[in-house]
């Protein structure tokens, strides 16, 4: 597969690791959320062979000279708050660091220590290359290994519209850099965070379904499907979210394939797939019944918390409904004079940084709506004029939009659990990010909506766009921090 | 050409807004009720406020910066007065989120010691936290409704300095390499270095593909 990738590809891919390379320099430490906690998940396994024990802020004495030393506490969440800006804070953190400090904790890793393993066994690796290092050499390594994982994302985007979208040969490179270059890409993929394995996993899983439905299914794309599936229950658990969609997409692939290969499809290809995808849950409910604990663990306090209470089924619904779009009539507001689908989602797409403390200026977000907006537009001109195409691949279709509600529903239903006492808990856009192969597939689609006169020129627009997002996100963080 | 003459031209609308965002001056603290913003003073769901006297508004004052916490943040209104005399007001939207907001506010030309600062929150179904440090309650912020707050928040007053991102350059790469490794302020060259090799190369490629 990989000698078949065109040189394009690699080019994207390799942007996309560089560009979270430097965001990797530019972020300081322990300034992406939760990436203390990260670490902490991290040196846990790496120094003690375990997983942590606890979800307490219960980190080694190392990290926490580290944090202390970094002045962490008045940076996050604070956009007045700076990092350390002086030589003798510098020479006491160096100081500090030097010193033999422990590297093993009470085994806490706060918000982390409930997540699947999986990225953090990977993150031992560059944890003890750097082990005679001190912390932050460490973590600048971990951060690297996380931006490789970046380019892994850009690949599979740019595979992903190659399967997609085979008529547009020329504008792949729009949608491919456009995910090389997404500033929140660089972000979350420049920092020791789990979600930078998931957004390539649900990336590189776009792919496999793009390309079974393109070229029909076989037990080998059906098994890497399924396996794809598994790695990213073991990854992170928002993974949960694109289940449903991606099971759909191989239910639906089977049936097309048994109309040519026979029913033998379902038990060969379609029943081992699904199985390796649904393995890793089927050993969490059993540990979970072995040790005494809820038999299905975060589920069962999911659905009590939604259940009890305050909250209720169809106050669920109501409320995700809002989470995204404008309330309809019928609906209790619950967000206020806020409205969602532009004060949330649309401003923290277009940049919101660090611990939520890091943004642009008020005018820049109206200034954002007039390029989007021709973007969407000309995203649905290709679409209406490709509609007779449409029909034939509803059920692909149908895949991407269930992978997507599962994804949107799972954040929903958690920001949920924390209503009303906050209204939009889990409001962040990096969540947004597994679904960026479909963003590759707007920015492709705009360019060709521009018909093939303009179309390469736009093409070209929206590149140098996305360069401009890029780089001026750069420069916004780097004016918070060290201006 | 269409697509050769449309990337020089995006390149130079890029960088021409690039040099005239670093001509433009940060923002800087003239002032600060020197209050940490330690602890939570109180919380409000919203359309209630706050006054704090004692408060000296530097001349030149653009903006001022209120140590209020929030996830999905209301709008807030704010007064300086000096006795019943407005002397400015500002708005910032609803939607800000993190530890303090930002309001801007009318300049004024002359600073203005001893006045109040008021603010009022617009409605929101989240809690609003006042943060701050205790304090006797003579010198404490008051609530709209006038009961004394158990200390006062931290207010800053900011304008823009006078110069700009350009001259500051090396100031900013020698605080970029501090707390990090690799330490030390040569990081930004590179940095700037690997930035500038990936907007050329993305620029390369899409004209390559695409004409």
């Amino acid at each position: 597969m990989l000698a078949r990738v065109p040189t394009v590809a690699w080019v994207c891919a390799s942007l996309a690791v560089v560009n979270a390379v430097c965001w990797s320099l530019i972020m300081p430490p322990f300034q992406v959320p939760d990436e203390q906690d990260h670490f902490a998940y991290v040196q846990q396994l790496a120094e003690t062979g375990h997983l942590p024990s606890r979800a307490g802020r219960q980190y080694s004495d190392e990290e926490i000279v580290a944090l202390q030393d970094l002045a962490h506490p008045r940076v996050r969440f604070r956009p007045s708050g700076r990092p350390i800006f002086s030589r003798a804070e510098q020479e006491k953190l160096q100081s500090d660091l030097a010193q033999p400090l422990p590297r093993r904790g009470p085994g806490g890793a706060g918000v982390a220590a409930s997540e699947p393993p999986l990225y953090y066994a990977l993150q031992t690796i560059p944890y003890g290359l750097g082990s005679k290092g001190s912390i932050l050499e460490r973590l600048e390594l971990m951060r690297l290994l996380s931006a490789l994982m970046g380019g892994a994302t850009a690949l599979f985007a740019f595979l992903f519209l190659r399967e997609a979208l085979p008529a547009s040969r020329w504008a792949w490179t729009v949608g491919g850099l456009g995910v090389a270059l997404a500033p929140l890409l660089g972000f979350i993929s420049g920092a020791v965070n789990p979600d930078a394995m998931l957004i390539a996993l649900s990336t590189a899983l776009f792919y496999c379904l793009a390309r079974s439905f393109r070229h029909g299914l076989t037990r080998g794309w059906a098994v890497a499907i399924g396996a794809l599936v598994a790695t990213g229950l073991l990854t992170k658990l928002n993974f949960v979210g694109l289940v449903p969609g991606a099971l759909l997409g191989l239910v639906l692939l089977a049936r097309r394939a048994a109309r040519v290969s026979g029913a033998r499809v379902y038990r060969q290809w379609l029943l081992p797939a699904a199985l390796l995808a649904v393995s890793p849950g089927v050993l969490y409910v059993l540990a979970n019944a072995v040790s005494g604990r809820s038999t299905f663990g975060v589920v069962s306090t999911g659905i009590a918390s939604i259940t009890s209470g305050h909250h209720s089924i169809g106050g669920a619904l109501s409320y995700i409904w809002q989470f995204y779009l404008p309330r309809l009539p019928w609906m209790h507001n619950d967000f206020g004079q806020i409205f969602t689908t532009r004060q949330i989602w649309f401003r923290d797409l277009v940049g919101l940084y660090g611990w939520s403390d890091t943004f642009f200026p008020g005018w820049a977000y109206g200034a954002a709506l007039m390029p989007t907006g021709l973007i969407t537009a000309l995203c649905i001109r290709a679409l209406a004029s490709g509609r007779n195409g449409l029909r034939a691949r509803g059920g692909e279709l149908a895949t991407y939009a269930a992978m997507t509600v599962g994804v949107l529903g799972l954040i929903g239903a958690a920001g949920y659990h924390e209503f009303p006492s906050l209204s939009a808990e889990y409001a962040e856009p990096r969540y947004l990010l597994p679904m960026i192969a479909l963003w590759g597939g707007v920015l492709t689609l705009a360019a060709r909506g521009a018909g093939r006169r303009w179309g390469p020129a736009v093409g070209v627009l929206i590149v140098v766009l996305a360069a401009g997002h890029d780089i001026f996100s750069q420069l916004q963080v780097i004016a918070r921090y060290y201006g | 050409m269409r697509v050769g003459v449309t990337l020089a031209l995006g390149l130079a609308l890029l960088t021409a807004a690039i040099a005239a965002t670093l001509s433009g001056s940060p923002v800087v603290v003239l002032r600060s009720s020197s209050i940490q913003p330690a602890e939570v003073l109180a919380e409000t769901n919203g359309q209630a406020g706050a006054c704090q006297a004692g408060e000296t508004l530097p001349a030149g004052t653009s903006a001022v910066r209120l140590s209020l916490q929030s996830v999905l943040g209301p709008r807030v209104s704010l007064t300086a007065l000096s006795g019943s005399r407005l002397l400015t007001r500002g708005v910032a939207g609803s939607g800000w989120t993190g530890g303090d907001v930002t309001v801007p506010v009318r300049r004024l030309a002359r600073g203005v010691p001893r006045m109040r600062i008021c603010f009022r929150l617009g409605p929101t179904e989240e809690a609003v936290s006042i943060v701050g440090t205790r304090t006797g309650r003579a010198v404490a912020a008051a609530s709209g409704e006038g009961r004394a707050l158990p200390g006062r928040m931290r207010i800053e007053y900011l304008r823009a300095a006078h110069k700009s991102w350009w001259s500051m350059a090396d100031v900013v790469a020698r605080r970029m390499g501090l707390g990090r490794a690799p330490a030390g302020g040569w990081i930004a060259i590179p940095l700037f270095m690997l930035m500038a090799g990936v907007v050329a190369s993305a620029s390369w490629l899409a004209f390559r593909e695409m004409r």
